[in-house]
């Protein structure tokens, strides 16, 4: 009995182990694509965690099984090895272990504040799009073309004013290659804004304004992600777009019974000037849709 | 203090006397007795395991096939949408799971059962310091059962707004069906869980400290007691805070203010609909005091099985328990840090960042004490004379579990990491290696151990042994792959895992989710065993003597089951807890009642 129980519990280790290979090499079974320049910067601690852990894991498995399989068991009677403990084993193994977690604590600091802390937001810089949630869609809000003066108008994100900036619902539409400054708003319950090809999520509390930024990088974006080629362009107004990539993104907060609907698709644009000709053509057209609807 | 003593002592005599006397329902019902007490909490928790189980049952089904007819019941509940769960079902059935499973089964079968059933029996006491106090932390239960159960019933379906009940949408009434009424009773349901669990608490720290028998200082407490004391105290600081954001949801949902309600909402549904004078409040205040509460909570769920585990394995072992001082002052270290982590759940909330990273840290912290008795675990186990007994592996399948659970938290407590994990199913695999890799496997142990002792009967170890296989296996397949999936991406709480990203995961996805599935459907059907061989052994088991595993705590000192006030003498206390194995006995192991002395060794 004690061979089978021994075996059985070795098993967690291998299978741990062995099922996070198998998706680790299976296609489409690991972490989602990451176009996020800072992403590698992101996933590393990940990566980090990953062997720190694994070696702990597969270490104290072993052992419990190692200690149950020489164990001397029932049959053979006698007595167990009678000991309270020892203890420089134990200072031992608690100083090695705070080191150890310590090291994970303060290794990623800069990671985190970098991604997260007011300090290292774009400065000076006018919010790209402002988000707001509420039940169970996403509304972005862009900056509109300044016909006049040829250049975008700057965008109120605390009162946006319908003349100056456009909407469209489950679509953010971003250029790569530059820093983005986007603003989330909640309109009633929380909802969490989660872009995970970006590695970017962040509650949206009603009455709070929450800035999140990030750069895509434009040499992670992938093919197998392409919605517009020369071959199959995509048309807004007069604009032709030969290169658009699309991501999913969505709700990650629990916000209602629709809350597993509330996705929507990010596009990328490969550059800011496709990205301005796009908010050109789409506001132009926004102007129409909005001036034909009015009597 | 001695003269008190023989105060109780007579009065406990003459009390066993008349023992037998006591009608039906003064015994079994509105029993004072706190083993019969114990043992109302095991058969309630038994039976919103039951419940709880279905729900996932459920929610699994509906993550396999989500575009399926629900079988059986689908007709019957959901006719309107051609038999298939509604989305707005789904999220009340994700909250109720969560909802009993926490409050109705493990913190009941935890501290409910075992801490009444094993403090005043380990530490050689006729019953808890307050017995009246005790029956009423039982009968609190009875409103909250009833509050849960209306919930269901209520107008909109149950609470739906997750366990967590994130306002506003918990309290604005327009925001879902479930904040209807359903999350009025669901408040309620809480609030009479948490005057119950109180009542326990301060029992438990009395009992404790000022009813110990004679020899048994703290350090000679069983480790069970210990974390039972400590769990206790949590509960008595993390518990006020709960209640108070109990209450402001309650009134924040019946719209009489706006505690968690900020002003100018403008979701489709309010603005017409909201009665409130005056707004201004703040979402994340209830965010800071639930999890004030419910960080805590989630080491009141674990601790006790600590505990009773650590007792498991040394008895089963026949060997001491490896640092015992260190695995008390860790179990200490685990409570008090325990209160400084809350923030850990909060890290993508809009918390200022920097708060982020210390509650980081602490909470990278708290995985120390963690690990040391996980280290001491094991060198128990090591050069250990272990019987494979079903208590035992259910003990060792704790440890080996806990691991799993310990070290998959770090991905969380990691600030940049939790970007990618905060709310998917890394999470969900996460709580489910803690609370039921964890808690109910520590629960499982110490039922098949101390059945004996509660019902003078023995379980059917071989029945035992099965179940302990498969639940294993089954556990194991169903939720580790859940850490899989969560890496993937898949968000918590949506009924419909679909991919997120790329199409190349939906093939993968899929054949996951059917595997974590079926496994949870046959994880259920295996406790069929473990249900059966609690009512069977009930009444057919082999009769138990009074110290089956020749185990030395106080508990196995008196007859299976013990009698009214428990010890017909007052047991005195010579030695600790775990003295199994000891060189210069002829037997191997040494009540704590037994008077001879031996050699102070294998401290090293």
């Amino acid at each position: 009995m004690r061979l089978i129980w021994s075996l059985l519990f070795l098993t967690v280790p291998i299978l741990g182990v062995g099922l996070l290979a198998m998706s680790y090499f299976t296609p489409g079974g690991w972490l989602p694509a990451n176009i996020s320049e800072a992403g590698p910067e992101t996933d590393r601690p990940l990566y980090y965690i990953l062997g720190i852990t694994g070696v702990i894991f597969v270490i104290t498995e072993v052992l419990l099984v190692w200690a149950m399989w020489s164990s001397r068991g029932h049959s053979e009677g006698g007595k167990s090895h009678y000991s309270h403990g020892n203890t420089k084993l134990e200072i031992a193994w608690t100083l090695g272990t705070a080191a150890i977690l310590l090291f994970i604590a303060f290794y990623q600091i800069p990671i985190w504040s970098a991604a997260k802390y007011y300090s290292q937001r774009p400065k000076g810089k006018v919010p790209d799009v402002l988000v707001e949630a509420s039940q169970f869609l996403w509304q972005v809000r862009y900056p509109a073309w300044d016909a006049a003066n040829n250049r975008l108008h700057a965008l109120n994100t605390l009162s946006p004013d319908n003349a100056l900036s456009f909407e469209q619902v489950n679509e953010l539409h971003l250029p790569a290659g530059e820093s983005i400054l986007i603003h989330l708003k909640a309109k009633d319950v929380l909802h969490s804004f989660w872009i995970p090809a970006m590695r970017v999520k962040q509650d949206t509390v009603p009455g709070n304004l929450a800035p999140v930024w990030f750069k895509i990088d434009p040499k992670q974006l992938e093919k197998s992600c392409l919605v517009a080629t020369p071959a199959q362009p995509v048309r807004v107004g007069d604009e032709v777009f030969t290169e658009l990539y699309q991501y999913e993104w969505t709700c990650a907060e629990l916000c209602g019974w629709g809350h597993s609907m509330m996705r929507a698709r990010l596009i990328v644009h490969p550059n800011r000037a496709d990205y301005e000709r796009w908010l050109r053509a789409a506001s132009k057209d926004w102007l129409n849709k909005t001036t034909a609807a009015a009597p | 203090m001695a003269a008190a003593h023989d105060a109780h002592d007579a009065h406990a005599a003459h009390a066993h006397d008349h023992g037998h006397e006591l009608p039906f329902w003064r015994k079994y019902i509105f029993s004072l007795d706190h083993k019969v007490i114990g043992i109302q909490f095991l058969f309630t928790s038994l039976f919103f395991l039951i419940i709880g189980g279905l729900l996932a049952g459920a929610i699994r089904y509906q993550l396999a096939y989500p575009n399926a007819k629900f079988p059986i019941l689908g007709d019957l509940l959901w006719a309107d949408n051609a038999g298939k769960m509604t989305p707005s079902d789904y999220v009340m059935i994700v909250t109720m799971h969560a909802s009993v499973m926490i409050f109705f089964v493990i913190i009941p079968m935890l501290t409910g059962a075992f801490g009444n059933y094993l403090i005043p029996l380990q530490i050689g006491y006729k019953d808890m310091a307050f017995p009246t106090l005790n029956m009423l932390s039982y009968w609190f239960m009875v409103p909250a059962v009833i509050c849960i159960v209306m919930s269901f019933l209520s107008a909109g379906g149950a609470a739906a707004a997750g366990w967590t009940a994130y306002p506003p949408l918990s309290v604005i009434q327009q925001a879902s069906p479930g904040s209807l009424e359903g999350q009025k009773w669901w408040y309620m349901s809480l609030l009479f869980v948490g005057v119950s669990s109180m009542m326990g608490s301060v029992n438990y720290m009395t009992t404790i400290i000022n009813c110990r028998a004679k020899g048994m200082t703290m350090f000679r407490m069983p480790m069970a007691t210990w974390a039972m004391f400590i769990t206790a105290i949590l509960q008595a600081f993390a518990l006020p805070v709960l209640t108070v954001a109990l209450i402001f949801g309650l009134l924040d949902n019946l719209g009489w203010t706006s505690f968690f309600v900020p002003a100018n909402l403008d979701g489709n549904w309010i603005v017409n609909s909201h009665r409130r004078a005056a707004t201004g409040g703040q979402p994340l205040l209830w965010q800071h005091l639930f999890w004030f509460y419910s960080h805590p909570a989630v080491y009141i769920m674990i601790l006790p099985a600590m505990g009773m585990v650590s007792d498991i394995i040394a008895t089963h072992a026949r060997k001491p328990i490896f640092g015992y001082k260190p695995m008390v002052y860790s179990v200490a270290g685990i409570a008090g840090l325990g209160f400084i982590v809350w923030g850990h759940h909060m890290f993508m909330s809009g918390m200022a960042p920097g708060l982020g990273t210390a509650f980081m840290v602490s909470t990278m912290l708290i995985a120390l004490p963690s690990a040391i008795k996980v280290f001491n675990w094991i060198f128990t186990v090591w050069g250990g004379n272990v019987q494979f007994t079903s208590a035992m592996l259910n003990a060792l399948s704790f440890v080996a579990m806990f691991i799993i659970g310990g070290l998959s938290g770090i991905y969380m407590a990691s600030t940049p990491t939790d970007i990618h994990f905060h709310d998917t199913y890394f999470i969900v695999a996460h709580i489910h290696y803690v609370l039921f890799g964890g808690s109910l496997f520590g629960f499982f142990a110490a039922v098949y151990h101390w059945f004996p002792k509660m019902f003078g009967r023995m379980m059917n170890e071989r029945w035992g042994k099965i179940h302990f296989f498969f639940t294993f296996i089954f556990f194991n397949l169903a939720f580790y792959t859940m850490h899989n999936i969560g890496i993937m991406g898949a968000p918590r709480r949506y009924m419909n895992l679909q991919p997120l990203v790329t199409p190349e995961q939906a093939p993968v996805m899929q054949t996951m989710n059917l595997l974590i599935s079926h496994s949870v459907f046959a994880l259920m059907a295996i406790q069929v065993i473990f249900f059966v061989n609690i009512f069977y052994s009930l009444f057919f088991g082999p009769k138990a003597d009074a110290n089956p595993w020749r185990s030395n705590s106080l508990e196995w000192q008196t007859a299976s089951p013990p009698p009214h006030h428990n010890f017909v003498t007052p047991p005195v206390v010579y030695h600790g807890p775990y003295e199994y194995g000891h060189p210069d006995l002829p037997e191997d192991h040494l009540n704590q009642t037994d008077p001879r002395e031996i050699r102070d060794i294998g401290h090293h």
